[in-house]
């Protein structure tokens, strides 16, 4: 099984392949933007092949009339691990909460999407072993929380 | 006392694992660090299904034994994606390796 990964700094490239992962990207080389508001969500989901990176922020943000268009347009939708890594204590539980969500309504949607660690620093960088498990705690399967790091990129056409 | 039976006893699994800083860490900010993050993440009622325990730390490799049962180890790994700090030092955990008894691990 291949193992992918995307990082927000160019420069952690090739440190995160040193971990184990079989290709790196960085969120400038595919086409990612950044979510987060329901007026932003909407106008990424409607770019075609787009990736829309970390919808949700309190949960009201990522509706299925969001995630129907980034199923007809083929939209990736990206969790990064390090927008939870920023959260603390309340917030990272309401987070956390809002991202189960979002998960629940890709999966009835089917819409594609992956996790990845989105990181900013060395420190940011985790496992291909940590990250394919870390779908678990979003609800996940073991299998589907494999795939989410590894064949969810070939689906969704970033590699 | 009886002994349990084995189809009843916990199957167990012990990680070992190395903590990645540009500090050297010392055996005491670790355990109160696993300790606070572990309370954080699973409560004590997880620890508790978890079987959850820091067995060793050692200092020199900073690497430390951890055990879990087998029911709860990919939920662990997971988690362990979650800590990130050991005294305001900014910390990676790298696995080294996963296995059933403790001889088998501490060979990796």
């Amino acid at each position: 099984m291949k193992w992918y990964d995307l990082v927000r700094n160019p420069e952690l490239k090739e440190e995160a392949l040193s971990l184990g992962f079989d290709k790196v990207f960085s969120f400038e080389e595919v086409n990612a933007f950044e979510g987060g508001s329901l007026e932003k969500n909407r106008k990424i989901v409607r770019k075609k092949k787009a990736l829309l990176v970390d919808p949700v922020v309190k949960g009201k943000e990522f509706d299925s009339a969001v995630a129907q268009v980034a199923k007809d347009n083929n939209v990736t939708i990206v969790f990064t691990l390090k927008r939870l890594l920023e959260a603390h204590g309340y917030e990272r539980a309401r987070l956390l909460r809002a991202e189960i969500s979002a998960i629940q309504l890709c999966l009835k949607k089917k819409v594609n999407f992956i996790i990845c660690s989105g990181a900013e620093d060395e420190y940011d960088l985790r496992q291909p072993l940590i990250l394919s498990r870390v779908g678990l705690v979003f609800g996940l399967t073991l299998p589907k929380s494999k795939w989410v790091v590894g064949k969810a990129y070939e689906a969704g056409d970033v590699v | 006392m009886k002994p349990y039976p084995p189809t009843l006893r916990e199957k167990r699994r012990y990680l070992k694992i190395r903590f990645e800083s540009n500090e050297k860490l010392s055996t005491k900010e670790v355990v109160k660090a696993f300790w606070n993050w572990a309370s954080s993440t699973f409560g004590f009622l997880g620890a508790a299904y978890s079987s959850f325990a820091l067995i060793n730390f050692d200092e020199e490799n900073q690497e430390a034994l951890i055990r879990t049962n087998n029911e709860w180890v990919d939920f662990l790994i997971g988690s362990l994606g979650f800590f990130e700090k050991v005294n305001n030092k900014k910390v990676r955990i790298h696995i080294i390796r996963v296995s059933g008894t403790i001889k088998k691990t501490k060979k990796a």
